[in-house]
């Protein structure tokens, strides 16, 4: 019998590709943050100027509904060294502003660029 | 409603700027008073000001009950309002415990400028462990007092310069509050969203606030000033997003 495996991992990475990859970031499984359920940890430099659409996102509840949601400067303190929030601030990245969406998988990259894209992005997770 | 105040004008030449420990000049780059209008508009169409993360985390509106302490109870609520912006569950922080403390227990005024050593060193301890009026002067060095306020330390402060509205208005387009003492009322307040109206072809600017009098306080405790009135003397921002994510 064929194995055809490398055929299904090429179908996927290309559906993951076209899905995410138009973001700028990547696709994670196991999900990026410990713990069930959504979570998302927006990180940013608070003393940095953001374009008026990413700011909105930081005030929006929009997508904040049935997640648990952190808004932290990258430079944040932790009282809880065990944090899971800390834990994902700490996880390496090169983009600033940026984003973790995690349940069951997740994405990190970019902040997206308004309201709406975020919406779409961590609708994608719920 | 009780409209106790107890704002005392920070001393420049005694308390210079760049001379109160955990702060740091404020260095948000400038934004044209030109682009004010349309930011103050994208906020509000977007539902993305302040007062939406404050209303949807339900912030309970504070009351100093008569004392003179409106000094710290600026800087709390700015604080919630920072903790409430990052996501960090609530919790009942006592401005009162705080104004006891650096009061030696009298019922005197004070600066909001007082408390970063006192915020960064002690914390501030909760209703938990603190009653809500409470002036125990056993209190202070208990050690579930020190055990529970250490976790709601806070050690980064802007100093914005005196009388400087543009400052303000570029920390509040940021989203970052500012507890600013307005010395026509001795009061000193938490500056939440800058506002504007139009005037004789061109716009007058403002800013809305968060008081400490209840929520019977014009709108559910938060009030508005424009123009001259809403230029504020002493000016103190807690950086978003470094409040300790406990």
């Amino acid at each position: 019998m064929t194995d055809k495996r490398p055929l299904w991992v090429l179908v996927i990475a290309c559906a993951l590709f076209f899905a995410f990859g138009g973001k700028g970031g990547a696709i994670f499984t196991p999900p990026p943050i410990d713990g069930e359920g959504l979570h998302v940890l927006v990180v940013y430099e608070s003393s940095d100027a953001l374009p008026k659409g990413q700011r909105a996102i930081l005030n929006s509840n929009s997508w904040k509904e049935g997640a648990q949601w952190r808004i932290l400067d990258k430079d944040s303190h932790f009282n809880d060294e065990t944090s899971i929030w800390k834990k994902a601030l700490d996880r390496p990245s090169e983009h600033l502003p940026r984003v973790i969406v995690s349940n069951k998988g997740g994405f990190e990259g970019p902040l997206p660029a308004d309201i709406p894209a975020m919406d779409a992005l961590v609708g994608e997770y719920r | 409603m009780n409209r106790a105040k107890g704002y005392i004008p920070r001393n420049y030449k005694r308390q210079p700027l760049g001379s109160i420990p955990y702060t740091t000049a404020f260095n948000l780059p400038a934004i044209s008073k030109s682009e004010w209008p349309d930011l103050i508009d994208y906020k509000k169409e977007k539902k993305a000001r302040l007062i939406d993360v404050i209303n949807a985390a339900e912030l309970p509106v504070l009351d100093q009950d008569g004392f003179p302490f409106c000094w710290a109870y600026g800087y709390v609520t700015n604080l919630r309002v920072a903790r409430a912006k990052a996501g960090i569950p609530y919790r009942h922080l006592n401005p009162h415990a705080i104004a006891c403390i650096r009061t030696g227990y009298r019922k005197r005024g004070g600066n909001t400028f007082d408390l970063p050593k006192l915020m960064a060193e002690f914390g501030c301890p909760t209703y938990d462990v603190w009653p809500k009026y409470s002036m125990d002067r056993s209190l202070a060095k208990s050690d579930a007092v020190k055990r529970d306020a250490i976790q709601y330390r806070h050690t980064e402060h802007y100093e914005l310069d005196p009388n400087d509205f543009e400052q303000k208005a570029v920390s509040l387009l940021n989203d970052i509050a500012v507890t600013a003492g307005y010395s026509h009322m001795s009061h000193m307040m938490c500056d939440i969203e800058l506002i504007y109206k139009k005037s004789g072809g061109g716009y007058t600017f403002g800013t809305k606030h968060l008081n400490s009098w209840g929520a019977g306080y014009k709108d559910n405790g938060v009030g508005q000033f424009y123009g001259r009135k809403a230029v504020s003397f002493d000016q103190l921002a807690i950086k978003v997003g470094t409040v300790n994510p406990i």
